[in-house]
């Protein structure tokens, strides 16, 4: 009974990430149809992956022709925050079987990791099992959303003549402008810029954004 | 990456970024110790976000195969979205209004 109530609390407490999956997740879908994903390629990455600036990334970059390498390693950097944030959970994790751990891991966002810490600096303890209800709650409106968005893109003849080609660019600068929260950051970012355009003679294709990005922020990790 | 993104060409990918995004995500919650990581590594880490995303927003728009490229069209949606971006914090409103700016723009050029 109170393991049931604990699901539910759960489902329920994941509904705020589920509102903002959905429209996310149909716009993820779309583009990765237009840029040449099959509906099952795109329910596989979001099993797999599940991260959604990571996905438009390796999307963004499949599209555009890069190689295994380097989609692989601008994958890892843009996911490295996630080293912080499962650090930052682990004190309140102690005592769980590491399959268990595996499980949660697996299923921690941005959104869904900003729920769990708020809940324990509020001095809240759920159970791992109402955590991973909430993380699994969260994945498959991630999932559905995806699917459905690569199904409706499927029906769209040209997607460029609706300036859907334009979707992905758009998104970046929308996931951008959250990463902008201070003037360091926007320094971050413009170097980041400046070194991309300036670079892209002397390096090939993605290994451009990699490196560009690498440096940028590297510059900036001085002390403040 | 060449041919067909079905979910059989993909998987090799695929396993490829589920271990890098698995990795992150488990691994300092498995050693669950006191994790610490030097500043300038947690400095340079909290930075890489908004570099990478620069970096690839730069590359989308002002950049084709090794040389710069441009596109007023892109150029210009790209202001839009982004004042959209800055004034509304809305993921969806600013690829909505990217993508409408840049059907006007071409209608218009």
């Amino acid at each position: 009974m109170k393991h049931t109530s604990a699901l539910l609390s759960g489902c329920i407490r994941a509904a705020p990430i589920v509102l903002g999956y959905v429209p996310i997740g149909l716009a993820f879908g779309v583009l990765a149809r237009s840029s040449g994903l099959t509906t099952g390629a795109v329910l596989g990455m979001s099993l797999m992956l599940y991260a959604g600036s990571a996905q438009f990334l390796a999307v963004g970059m499949i599209a555009g022709g890069a190689g295994f390498l380097p989609i692989t390693i601008a994958t890892f950097f843009i996911n490295l925050r996630h080293l912080l944030m499962s650090a930052a959970l682990a004190p309140h994790l102690r005592g769980h079987p590491l399959r268990k751990l595996a499980f949660f891991a697996h299923e921690l966002t941005d959104e869904s990791f900003a729920l769990h810490s708020t809940a324990f600096q509020k001095g809240l303890c759920p159970s791992l099992g109402e955590m991973v209800s909430l993380n699994a709650t969260a994945q498959i409106a991630w999932v559905a959303s995806t699917v459905a968005g690569s199904l409706i893109g499927g029906a769209i003849p040209d997607p460029a003549a609706l300036g859907l080609d334009f979707a992905l660019p758009a998104m970046f600068i929308g996931l951008l402008s959250g990463r902008l929260t201070d003037r360091r950051q926007s320094l971050v970012a413009l170097t980041a810029v400046i070194l991309a355009v300036a670079g892209c003679w002397i390096l090939p294709g993605n290994w451009l954004v990699v490196a560009a990005a690498s440096v940028a922020a590297a510059a900036w990790a001085v002390k403040a | 990456m060449k041919g067909s993104f079905t979910f059989p060409n993909l998987l090799p990918l695929y396993l490829a970024l589920f271990a890098v995004t698995f990795i992150p995500r488990f691994l300092p919650m498995a050693v669950l110790t006191r994790f610490n990581l030097p500043g300038w590594f947690q400095r340079w880490l909290a930075n890489i976000p908004a570099a990478i995303l620069a970096a690839l927003t730069a590359q989308t728009i002002l950049v084709h195969g090794k040389a710069t490229v441009f596109r007023p069209d892109q150029i210009a949606a790209a202001v839009v979205a982004g004042v959209i971006a800055w004034r509304t914090k809305s993921l969806f409103l600013t690829v909505a209004g990217g993508i409408v700016a840049v059907v006007v723009m071409r209608a218009v050029i």
